[in-house]
């Protein structure tokens, strides 16, 4: 579970994520959606103990964040959207280290290893060192490195970037199996109809602040719009797309 | 690291070996862009250049001053060009083992202990210390046993005490490191970085000329006692020689001050280091990724009427679109990429510092009149170096993996961009040195000589500029820069240093022959052409025969 308590943070006097109250049970997949700069990412730092928070706290499995940051770590996920990595390292060389700074037995995290390099087809790259992957092939390795030690938590952050639509679709399965094991899933993505489908609440923050929560059908019935994208686009207030790429589709075909 | 010791520091022992192994093995990997003649050992031989430099340096060092010095001034002076050279080593080349924001991206969401992550890093540092710091020791170490008063155990005492002062040179640099970071954003504290190292290697290049007048004036006189003064007290490399003359047996009030000093600021640094800084350090380097609020400059007045009137300067110089594309690019990574500043700019300390000490000795005379020595062509001729720090380092640059563009843009010739940053590089740097020592010349030949000095020099430049790329033409900002390029430079200024000793022998003959002069102009600049133009040529060459990315 993940229970966040007047959450807010600011940088500079600017708040970016301001006063967020939220309970997320176990098992549940939650996204989190918002426009560019809305806070998504900042309160995913603040949960995955990467950044304090100016005020309030948050619980993760039962642990605070502020109080007891290593053992929230311990029980938790993270896919950043950065996809950050050692491109330096090979897979094998990565994934030993994460699963070695979660104290894995040696015997069990090979084991993992080789059935994860073998189920996203790496395993004959898996004494290649990463900078030669392609973007897919290193968010696979990305996913891998959050899920090895078995987190109860798991924070996604644009989890299904560069991947490719069969992959995508094994991604969207093994995140809703997860849930079932009883795992809670934050989901921050643009990608709504990924969403839309996977996640059993959505949470919409714009400014800062949550401005929808519910499934997809009370969102529906609260703002008398069908699709998520319509729904998104009421509550934070969106411009008239349509009208904006009418006039950058003209700038485009301007030469000189 | 022994498990006990991990106990006593409160580390995690299987993260630490895990994280420290992993950063050794990141280290010494490289990255490059592929289609570059670049390899793997790149790193490797960076930092054996490294070691190479800190020998020759330490061996001519200790080799021109034991005869003049007795065993404390001696240490004290090999002391403090080993600490110089070691902060300036941490700030300059090691600073991102220390802070690096990936790190934080990477292992903040990781149950890594604040303290267990912290003596990874140090650990991993203090590796490179005690590398360099014994390639910058072990010569002087030994030498040191033929100074006045010393024996064969300064050896090994020198060695010890050396050790000790580098690791607390590095600390104490982490530690403003620290404080820094606490008191401003990433991006500030890179500017900082930025100025520290220039004035650094200001400093050093200054050192280098005041050093040699300093042990003239001295004539050979001086020892320990000689040195003694107030100023003992806020010298860290004295401290530390104090230790040694300690246990060399010299206990006055002084020395035992002195070096107790030296053991109290050694332990009282290293335990806020295992103490408070290792506690913060992980907030530290986690504030490092949090995001930046900038305030949106506005142009200053008159802005608008100064960029028109340059824009149409630039049209005249750069008519073709391509190549001021070319020329825009790299005046304003020139100015804006800090990382490319801090390599390039200190480059400029060398020549000003110069030019500065022959204004200083009154050196510059005419070298048309009879009689008149080399004098007035090195602080010019030196400016070759810069085009060596320019040739190297501007196809370097944080932003390398935009490189591709190159390969997609659809110009008839690639080379022209190439042009394009010569351009930029003549216009706005060479150029206004070399008019500015020509008016500083002025002030001491007649205006005619001081122009025909500099027209030659600046055509020397060009002539040298050009036959750098024959060895390498690579496009602007293109590559990635490896850890220890810095040393790599400074030694091979060392290696070429005879190739300047003949060009002013050159200078001087034509200048002793003034109806050659016009010539050898001439000559120089048809020499710059045809290199850059065999350059311009390769470069195209290899853009039509390489794909990116293969």
């Amino acid at each position: 579970m993940i229970e966040l308590k007047n959450l807010t943070r600011s940088f500079n006097g600017l708040v970016a994520v301001d006063n967020v109250s939220l309970f997320i049970p176990s098992g549940q997949i939650c996204g989190y959606l918002g426009p560019n700069g809305a806070g998504k990412t900042t309160t995913v730092k603040m949960l995955t103990g990467m950044l304090k928070p100016t005020s309030g706290t948050a619980l993760v499995d039962g642990f605070d964040i502020l109080q007891q940051p290593l053992e929230v770590k311990k029980r938790i996920g993270y896919v950043p959207e950065s996809g950050a990595l050692y491109e330096n390292l090979t897979p094998l060389e990565y994934l030993q280290l994460v699963g070695r700074l979660y104290h894995m037995d040696e015997k069990v995290l090979e084991e993992k290893i080789d059935e994860f390099l073998r189920l996203f087809k790496l395993w004959e790259h898996k004494n290649q060192r990463m900078k030669t992957f392609s973007k897919g092939m290193k968010q696979k390795i990305v996913i891998s490195a959050a899920l090895v030690h078995n987190p109860s938590v798991i924070f996604l952050d644009e989890p299904l970037s560069g991947l490719d639509a069969n992959t995508a679709l094994l991604l969207k399965n093994i995140f809703r199996r997860l849930a079932e094991q009883g795992k809670t899933i934050f989901y921050c993505s643009h990608i709504l109809e990924v969403v839309e489908k996977i996640c059993d609440r959505i949470v919409i923050i714009d400014h800062g602040k949550i401005v929808a929560d519910g499934t997809i059908n009370q969102l529906r019935l609260l703002t008398s719009q069908s699709s998520l994208e319509a729904i998104f686009s009421k509550v934070t207030h969106s411009e008239d797309m349509a009208e904006i790429a009418e006039a950058f589709s003209k700038v485009v075909g301007t030469m000189s | 690291m022994p498990n006990k010791l991990c106990q006593l520091l409160q580390i995690d022992c299987l993260q630490y070996r895990s994280l420290l192994q992993i950063s050794l093995k990141l280290d010494f990997r490289s990255e490059r862009l592929r289609g570059y003649r670049g390899s793997e050992k790149s790193k490797k031989r960076a930092f054996l250049f490294t070691i190479v430099f800190y020998l020759i340096i330490s061996l001519v060092i200790s080799l021109s001053t034991f005869q003049h010095l007795d065993v404390g001034s001696y240490a004290f002076l090999i002391l403090s060009v080993s600490m110089l050279f070691m902060a300036m080593a941490v700030v300059i080349e090691f600073n991102d083992i220390v802070v690096n924001p990936q790190d934080a991206e990477i292992l903040g969401p990781r149950p890594v202990s604040s303290r267990t992550y912290f003596w990874v890093k140090m650990t991993n540092l203090f590796f490179y210390v005690i590398v360099m710091g014994a390639s910058l020791n072990l010569i002087p170490a030994i030498v040191g046993i033929w100074t006045q008063n010393s024996g064969y155990h300064f050896a090994a005492i020198y060695f010890l005490v050396s050790c000790i002062a580098n690791l607390t040179t590095a600390a104490f640099v982490i530690l403003l490191y620290s404080f820094l970071v606490r008191m401003m954003n990433f991006e500030r504290f890179k500017d900082i970085l930025a100025y520290v190292q220039i004035v650094f290697t200001f400093l050093l290049f200054f050192g280098y000329q005041f050093l040699p007048r300093v042990m003239q004036h001295l004539n050979g006189s001086v020892t320990y006692t000689s040195l003694q003064a107030p100023w003992n007290y806020f010298v860290p490399s004295m401290w530390y020689a104090s230790i040694i003359m300690a246990v060399f047996g010299n206990i006055s009030t002084h020395v035992v001050c002195l070096a107790g000093l030296g053991v109290v600021f050694t332990v009282v640094l290293f335990a806020h280091s295992s103490g408070k800084i290792s506690l913060e350090y992980a907030d530290m380097l986690n504030k490092l990724t949090t995001a930046t609020v900038s305030q949106v400059e506005s142009l200053p007045r008159g802005a608008s009427l100064k960029n028109s009137l340059v824009k149409r300067l630039l049209n005249k110089i750069v008519p073709d679109p391509v190549e001021c594309a070319g020329y825009e690019l790299v005046s304003k990574y020139l100015h804006r990429d800090r990382s490319l500043k801090m390599r390039i700019y200190p480059s400029f300390a060398f020549p000003f510092a110069m030019i500065a000490l022959f204004i200083y000795d009154g050196r510059f005379t005419d070298p048309f009149a009879p009689g008149a020595g080399f004098d007035t062509f090195f602080p010019l001729i030196f400016f070759v170096y810069v085009a060596m720090f320019f040739h190297f380092l501007l196809p370097t640059s944080d932003d390398w993996q935009a490189a591709w563009l190159y390969w997609v843009v659809p110009v008839d010739s690639i080379s022209k961009i190439y042009w394009g940053a010569i351009k930029a590089v003549i216009l706005q740097y060479v150029l206004p040195y070399f008019l500015a020592a020509g008016i500083l010349l002025s002030t001491q030949m007649p205006v005619t000589h001081a122009a025909a000095v500099t027209v030659f020099n600046f055509c020397f430049f060009l002539a040298y500029y050009a036959f750098l790329s024959l060895f390498s033409t690579d496009l602007p900002l293109s590559k990635k820069y490896e850890r220890g390029q810095s040393n790599f430079r400074f030694t091979l200024m060392v290696i070429i240093f005879p190739l300047f000793v003949i060009g002013i022998g050159l200078e001087y003959l034509i200048f002793r022959h003034s109806s050659l002069l016009v010539f050898a102009i001439g000559g120089l600049l048809f020499l710059s052409i045809i290199f850059w133009r065999i350059s311009g040529v390769r470069l195209a060459k290899r853009f039509s025969t390489q794909e990116y990315l293969t």
